[in-house]
């Protein structure tokens, strides 16, 4: 049963990824004016590189180029992309789109990984408190508050965060991934750095997300706390605690972890813009920089390692979810 | 027996609405010994759950206004909440009504049943919980191995056997059931019942029954209470409610019953009172 | 005919819901009438001094390009509620068309719908945003609300779906079938003022999602090139390194405003939420 359940998974995941490989190849290609000639173009004009260019300009023309039927150009796409020929940055040549998307891709990784690690956790555990029966008074209007800070966008806490915290009060650094002139190594040096740098973004994600894990788990706590074995389990003469944890908090996360997967490519967005406000050294402010220059092949580049990294961070997450939840492999086979 | 088990007295229980007072229970008395099967019947809204939930002091929104509830000579109302969930399933345990859903789809079988010694502080050896929970199992009639199953790979009636078996975990003196049968196909009630029947007499547990198939009750119970609207209109020795009812209600719902069945009930009845 | 007849005075009593209707009516005021009351010429680049702090004569100061930020900020306003809004209704006219089709008819056409719909919310929308965004020459609110419209419609086609497939076996529904109605006549007079809260609350969201999608991609560069909205001018200011400047007049205003508005909308959101499954509640 588990089998046949990772399988349809693994698919509608294939499905995703061959979805996101299909717009980003027709996309260019439906817009009026082919941006991709006329960057090749502009390229080839201002002339920089000299000779590599014009050999990769015609190279790329040749498997690419408009003069080829569209379903040749489609395979030959679907052919570079597998072999992770993403093509080049215009504006930084001779860098690869490769290497500037893995250049960015630990930073960002690590600030939206812990980021959401973080809010996640502790908003289920406010959210679940919030809908529990006999908690502190302070907790409610304390919840209520930070719900309502997480309908602001992520970016715009950041850049409050960034005034206050930084240029007036001058606790934290104001952008970067790491100070200048820094000698990298596995040292307390460079890894309280890079937790100096990384305070205030990480923060901002929190801060505008933990609302929404809390909101949403308040509610799941209210709707589970009616149920039958809520009430058998109190007849039982459980602890308050274990009843929380094992008999509400258990099967309220169940839905939760779906709302997870569900707002990945919400997160994701946000967390760009956070990285952009605070020229953060991730994939997000590599791509707000393409947008800058113009520079369309990493635009396309990082815009499908964003699309196929989230189908692949949900089927990992629809993995782990039968392991939670028994019903659940049962239920979709 | 002298003093019994659990002694009701003039139970009132009140509900606060828009539209005033609701009277759910009203002024309702009865007495249960030892080992006594006592049943409670009448129709929804008729008073019967929400007697239990104030005896296990479950009520969401109602209040004992008037009356005492003793067990063993105890006043339930004097105990205080804290001490309250000790006695929850240690002196008085529950049957529920809808066992489909009263066990927690997330844990298995076998964890369901540990928590409520690991909750009341009965300590054992790991091993010896396990042989404990499988022999529990065991008499109500269920293979050893459930405990591993989650409750979605149990039937109804399995289902509803765990819930028997967790009641009489940690020996109960009482054991109110509601409607335990209720949601289950007439062959298994059956069963259910019979098993429940064996397990009280095996712990000399008295019993509630809460139910509102008269049939079952004739079969089951030694003592029957007909509950309407609140009141307890009529008591008695389950041969006597039947052969003799006073109240236009039990007549009622004696009537209902296919008269075939009537008879072979009443009979039954009179077989196992002499 | 089981429809549901909304009472005043209930909306009122519903705390989260009054409030947030009410600083929404208050920003939709001020962009409705502001633009009347303030001289346009004062927000065109180089009207006054840049970059001045706050003053009588300029209460919100002026930005790196001298333009007078309360007039940028009166103006950008009712483009940014235009996009948002516009973008919402169109995601909701197709989601909520989808989630009737996708429930009522069932069958093949529901799995494609619901695939589809699954697929398309895996995807992050500002990527595909990004993409469509930059191959754009010339971006307008218009266009902006269409592109942004085409990747908020899933949450709404999600609930209405859910809800037409449990209204459609509600008992009065299949009266009404067995009485020999329609397909289309069931559909309008049985089911649809059933979805009406729903519908209510998928706008919410549907606006609130297509809101934060439009002011995201303009704060990345992406939006309206020659009309003022208040995520172009997060946009600018953060371009001229306005916060590193501490010219908190310039970025601080939109961002309060923005605040307000997604506040507004999230209360309206929780008002209505249980709102809804008050009437769910009775139902049962």
């Amino acid at each position: 049963m588990y089998f046949r359940y990772v399988t349809r998974r693994f698919g509608l995941m294939l499905l995703v990824i061959i979805l996101a490989v299909s717009i980003n190849f027709l996309l260019p290609r439906l817009m009026p004016g082919d941006p991709v000639e006329a960057q090749l173009n502009q390229l080839l004009a201002t002339g920089s590189g000299g000779g590599d260019i014009s050999a990769m300009v015609e190279s790329y023309r040749s498997r690419f180029g408009l003069d080829r039927p569209l379903w040749e150009q489609y395979l030959s796409y679907w052919g570079a992309t597998l072999r992770l020929d993403l093509g080049v940055s215009l504006a930084a040549y001779p860098e690869r789109v490769v290497d500037a998307i893995l250049a960015g891709l630990p930073w960002t990784l690590g600030l939206l990984g812990f980021a959401t690690l973080v809010s996640f956790t502790f908003g289920t555990l406010l959210g679940g408190l919030m809908g529990w029966p006999r908690v502190p008074r302070w907790l409610q209007p304390f919840g209520s508050s930070v719900v309502l800070l997480s309908s602001v966008p992520y970016f715009l806490i950041g850049m409050v965060l960034l005034y206050v915290f930084a240029i007036v009060l001058r606790i934290f650094p104001a952008g970067g991934g790491l100070p200048f002139g820094i000698q990298t190594g596995f040292n307390w040096e460079t890894i309280s750095a890079i937790a100096m740098h990384a305070a205030l973004p990480a923060a901002s994600i929190i801060l505008a997300e933990i609302g929404a894990w809390a909101l949403g788990m308040r509610g799941m706590m209210v709707s589970v706390l009616g149920e039958d074995y809520i009430s058998l389990a109190d007849a039982k003469g459980l602890k308050p605690r274990r009843i929380f944890f094992w008999y509400a908090m258990r099967n309220a996360l169940l839905p939760q972890l779906t709302k997870l997967a569900l707002a990945m490519g919400h997160i994701v967005s946000g967390a760009i813009l956070v990285e952009v406000i605070f020229s953060y050294p991730g994939i997000g402010f590599r791509l707000y920089q393409a947008i800058q220059s113009n520079d369309y092949f990493v635009i396309q580049g990082i815009v499908l390692v964003l699309s196929i990294s989230i189908a692949v961070a949900m089927f990992i997450l629809d993995l782990i979810y039968p392991l939670i939840d028994p019903r659940i492999a049962a239920e979709e086979a | 027996m002298s003093e019994p088990l659990l002694d009701i007295r003039n139970l009132t229980i009140e509900y606060p609405t828009p539209a005033g007072r609701f009277l759910a229970v009203d002024d309702v008395s009865f007495k249960i010994d030892a080992g006594e099967r006592f049943g409670l019947v009448g129709e929804s809204g008729s008073g019967k759950s929400t007697t239990i939930l104030a005896l296990m002091r479950m009520l969401r929104g109602g209040i004992v206004s008037k009356g005492q509830m003793l067990l063993n000579g105890r006043d339930l109302a004097q105990v205080p909440d804290a001490s309250y969930r000790s006695l929850r399933f240690a002196e008085m345990s529950l049957v529920p009504q809808g066992a489909m859903s009263s066990l927690n789809p997330v844990l298995r079988i076998g964890r369901q049943i540990d928590d409520i010694f690991e909750d009341h502080g009965v300590v054992h050896r790991p091993k010896d919980r396990i042989a404990i929970i499988e022999s529990l199992l065991q008499r109500v009639g269920l293979p050893a191995a459930v405990r591993h199953r989650f409750p979605h790979e149990l039937s109804g009636g399995m289902k509803q056997r765990v819930c028997i078996a967790m009641s009489i975990a940690l020996k109960p003196s009482v054991i109110l059931a509601d409607e335990p049968t209720s949601a289950l196909d007439v062959m298994v009630q059956k069963q259910v019942l019979a098993t429940l029947g064996r397990v009280q007499k095996e712990l000399g547990a008295a019993v509630i029954l809460i139910g509102h198939d008269m049939a079952l009750m004739a079969h089951f119970v030694s003592k029957l209470g007909v509950m309407y609207r609140g009141k307890l209109v009529e008591m008695g020795p389950v041969k006597e409610v039947f052969a003799n009812p006073q109240h236009d209600y039990t007549k009622m719902l004696i009537n209902s019953l296919p008269t075939f069945e009537r008879r072979t009930r009443a009979a039954a009845a009179d077989r196992r009172s002499s | 005919m089981a429809a549901m007849f909304v009472q005043p005075r209930q909306l009122l009593r519903n705390r989260p819901l009054s409030f947030g209707l009410g600083l929404l009516t208050l920003i939709c005021l001020i962009a409705i009438i502001g633009p009347l009351l303030v001289d346009p010429t004062a927000a065109r680049v180089g009207a006054t001094i840049a970059r001045q702090p706050p003053s009588p004569d300029h209460w919100l100061g002026t930005d790196g390009q001298g333009r007078d930020m309360v007039t940028v900020l009166i103006h950008a306003m009712p483009n940014t509620l235009t996009i948002g809004v516009v973008a919402g209704l169109i995601s909701l006219t197709l989601g909520v068309a989808l989630g009737l089709v996708s429930g009522f008819v069932g069958g093949m056409v529901d799995t494609i719908i619901r695939v589809l719909t699954d697929v398309m919310m895996t995807i992050p929308g500002i990527a595909i945003l990004v993409l469509v965004a930059a191959n754009v020459r010339e971006m307008t609110v218009g266009l902006m609300a269409v592109i942004v419209a085409s990747l908020s419609w899933m949450v709404a086609t999600r609930t209405i779906r859910a809800q037409t497939l449990s209204l459609r076996e509600r008992g009065y529904v299949q009266v009404a079938r067995l009485n020999g109605s329609s397909g289309l006549k069931l559909v309008f007079v049985e089911v649809l003022p059933n979805l009406l809260p729903f519908i209510a609350a998928s706008f919410v969201v549907t606006v609130s999602g297509a809101m934060l999608a439009t002011i995201g991609l303009e704060a990345l560069g992406l939006g309206p090139q020659n009309q003022l909205t208040l995520g172009t001018t997060i946009y600018w200011a953060q371009f001229y390194g306005a916060i590193l400047r501490g010219m908190w007049w310039w970025w601080g205003p939109p961002i309060v405003v923005i605040s307000i508005i997604f506040v507004g909308l999230m209360l309206t959101a929780i008002g209505l939420d249980s709102f809804v499954n008050k009437r769910l509640g009775g139902h049962a």
